[in-house]
């Protein structure tokens, strides 16, 4: 029982960054009607730049300069690109998003080098015991920012007029653009928060006992079962898939290590997405757009 | 539009030109056709070095798989990003075949086709019913079930290690040897393995085309603009997918077990997503639903990566090597200049390299029409 607690707990911690790097992509698909392959990397641009500014400024300072750098580049990957090639179709998109995923994660392994780093995390290694459970500090800062970060995003979706028309261009374009809204700051503006979940996301992703690497655009590419198993047009979906792929995966290390190699783990979300796909096409929470032909 | 000018008498006669337009249009097709393949066949004999042929020969292989792509991504318009899986499907069932089962390449290189194409098909029933972005997301989770697959299951992958490729042995020699006869080579391990690929490419090449022509093509066309009116005046929908993701997939299982055939032994770690979306680069930067598209695609990514290896040695503040600490090398040169190569071109041209290289043909046409 207090292995199933401990291993949940880390579940839920996971699942939480999870939780953030999909509605990232969710925001931007509603947003702005694309989907960006290029997130995972947007989430290793925000650790690698966390890791570099640490040993110079605060960390929340240097927190707040790796939000800056990786908002500027989702804006300048927004406008010069992802703008122009909008009406080119959705294989078009595609391929450029990973044409920009590709380019990112050369400059990251030419800036900083093919190595593993340190952690980014804003708190060490510490842990704390609850009634025998142990649990690590990392653990509950992620679990309490990402519940903060979820609670702002909420506040700012519903109570500022800026939120509104977010939600206004997602939900129809032409009659939000017939409101006065202007369309292409809210595509920018989409990019942005994504961006902003993206460094928070990173920063967790990067703490104890994780390290920054190369890799860490794969493992957050780990975000995209999340994404359609909760529905790729649903915020609350993003978030509860998160939670899904998190606990699997934790669990599945604890306690199916023994089975199929010790990694089933790893590949455990992506049998549940295809599941999902094959029960729910549109996800648990996604609106049913897509038809069946 | 002439009529009015009373042109000088230069003996050209204007007027029969304008019939036979259509005409001279196929006939430059079909010059370039006949071009090409005599450049093909030539290719091995000009001196060219051992580096350059082998990128050649990687290029006339993965114009298999995309080919392949191009049937589920340019007829159909189905995203897959899960191509390598079945690749690497055609690439194992090739060796153990190949290696294990001792046969020879004219069994192993159907069976390929046949077993990824099976796995293309069992796979079609989800993939029927998703369409576009989740598509495209959902795809993804074939490589990583596939990675997990090969790397787990060892006595057909040999684990991290690798294993040893099907031969391709003709005359019970084995063409990664080159071609002998009566004690003298008559031709090296590149230009065998040139024609063998280059023949088998001629295949696959043939067989897209007359898809393309034949009642299933023109389903395709149908489902991918627009699969409810398709389905209105009554193409099978499903089925029209469900075939087009069995022919996709086979020819990525005959260009997975070529490419390991040729490069004698592979790993798992090889079968990876950058491979799937090398694929889908090939095929909408040179040109989606042509097969001059596809070829084109495919020489033009397996050589961008060598010309840029090849001209960083000219370049100050490049090493040559990987380094741990960062810093700009050549491969990562190569693998920037590629990203940035598909961003640049797709915003230039999103139709694709075949249609830039049509460009300068159409614009001496549209001049020459002009002056007339």
């Amino acid at each position: 029982m207090t292995l199933f607690l401990q291993l949940g707990f880390q579940g839920i911690a996971l699942g939480m960054v999870y939780a953030l790097i999909a509605l990232g992509f969710v925001i931007m698909t509603k947003g702005s009607n694309t989907f960006n392959f290029a997130h995972g990397e947007f989430v290793a641009v925000g650790a690698y730049v966390v890791l570099a500014l640490m040993p110079h400024l605060p960390y929340w300072l240097a927190f707040l300069g790796s939000i800056v750098v990786t908002v500027a580049l989702a804006l300048l990957v927004e406008a010069t690109l992802l703008r122009r090639l909008l009406d080119k179709g959705l294989t078009t998109v595609v391929l450029a998003t990973l044409g920009v995923s590709i380019m990112v994660h050369a400059l990251i392994l030419m800036v900083w080098g093919v190595g593993t780093k340190g952690s980014a995390g804003p708190v060490g290694s510490g842990t704390v015991e609850v009634g025998g459970v142990v649990l690590p500090l990392s653990g509950i800062a992620t679990i309490v920012a990402s519940v903060i970060v979820l609670a702002a995003l909420l506040v700012f979706f519903r109570r500022t007029p800026y939120g509104l028309a977010l939600r206004a261009t997602a939900s129809h374009q032409e009659a939000a653009l017939a409101q006065g809204i202007d369309i292409g700051r809210m595509f920018a503006l989409s990019w942005a928060i994504a961006a902003v979940l993206a460094v928070v996301a990173s920063i967790f992703l990067a703490s104890f006992p994780r390290v920054v690497s190369p890799s860490i655009a794969l493992v957050a590419l780990a975000a995209i079962p999340a994404v359609v198993i909760g529905g790729m047009d649903s915020l609350i979906g993003a978030v509860v898939g998160g939670l899904i792929v998190g606990l699997i995966q934790v669990l599945g290390a604890g306690y199916l290590a023994d089975y199929g190699g010790g990694k089933l783990h790893e590949v455990l979300p992506y049998v549940l997405m295809l599941l999902v796909l094959v029960v729910r096409p549109y996800g648990l929470f996604g609106s049913r757009g897509i038809e069946r032909v | 539009m002439t009529t009015t000018v009373s042109a000088p008498p230069t003996g050209s006669a204007p007027q029969p030109e304008v019939a036979p337009a259509r005409r001279r249009r196929v006939r430059a097709g079909t010059i370039g056709l006949v071009a090409w393949l005599l450049g093909m066949v030539l290719v091995p004999w000009l001196g060219i070095s051992d580096l350059w042929m082998g990128v050649g020969i990687f290029a006339i292989i993965a114009a298999v798989g995309a080919l392949g792509i191009q049937v589920i991504m340019g007829f159909t318009g189905q995203i897959s990003l899960g191509h390598s899986a079945f690749m690497a499907i055609g690439a194992y069932s090739s060796a153990w075949l190949g290696v294990e089962q001792e046969q020879p390449f004219w069994v192993w290189l159907p069976a390929a086709a046949l077993v990824a194409g099976l796995a293309g098909a069992l796979f079609a029933p989800i993939a029927v019913r998703i369409r576009g972005l989740y598509l495209a997301v959902g795809t993804i989770a074939l490589v990583f079930i596939g990675a997990y697959v090969w790397e787990t299951w060892t006595t057909v992958s040999g684990g991290a290690g690798g294993r040893l490729a099907a031969p391709v042995e003709i005359n019970g020699q084995d063409l990664l040897d080159g071609y002998w006869s009566g004690g003298t080579q008559v031709m090296t391990l590149f230009q065998a393995w040139w024609y063998f690929a280059f023949a088998v490419l001629l295949v696959v090449m043939v067989l897209t085309w007359n898809i393309r022509r034949s009642r299933l093509g023109r389903s395709m066309l149908a489902v991918r603009d627009r699969d409810l009116a398709a389905g209105v005046v009554g193409i099978p929908v499903t089925q029209t997918k469900t075939v087009a993701f069995a022919i996709s997939s086979a020819f990525a299982g005959v260009s997975g077990a070529l490419l390991t055939a040729y490069m004698g032994y592979f790993t798992p770690g090889q079968w990876s997503l950058m491979l799937s979306i090398d694929f889908i680069a090939m095929v909408v930067i040179g040109g989606l639903g042509t097969i001059t598209g596809a070829v084109l695609g495919a020489f033009f990514f397996r050589a961008v990566p060598e010309v840029v290896n090849w001209l960083s040695a000219y370049l100050p503040g490049i090493s040559q090597d990987a380094k741990v600490d960062g810093g700009v090398t050549a491969p990562l040169l190569s693998q920037f200049v590629y990203g940035l190569l598909i961003v640049v071109i797709l915003i230039f041209e999103p139709r694709g390299l075949n249609q830039l290289c049509r460009k300068p043909f159409r614009w001496i046409q549209q001049r020459r029409e002009g002056a007339r």
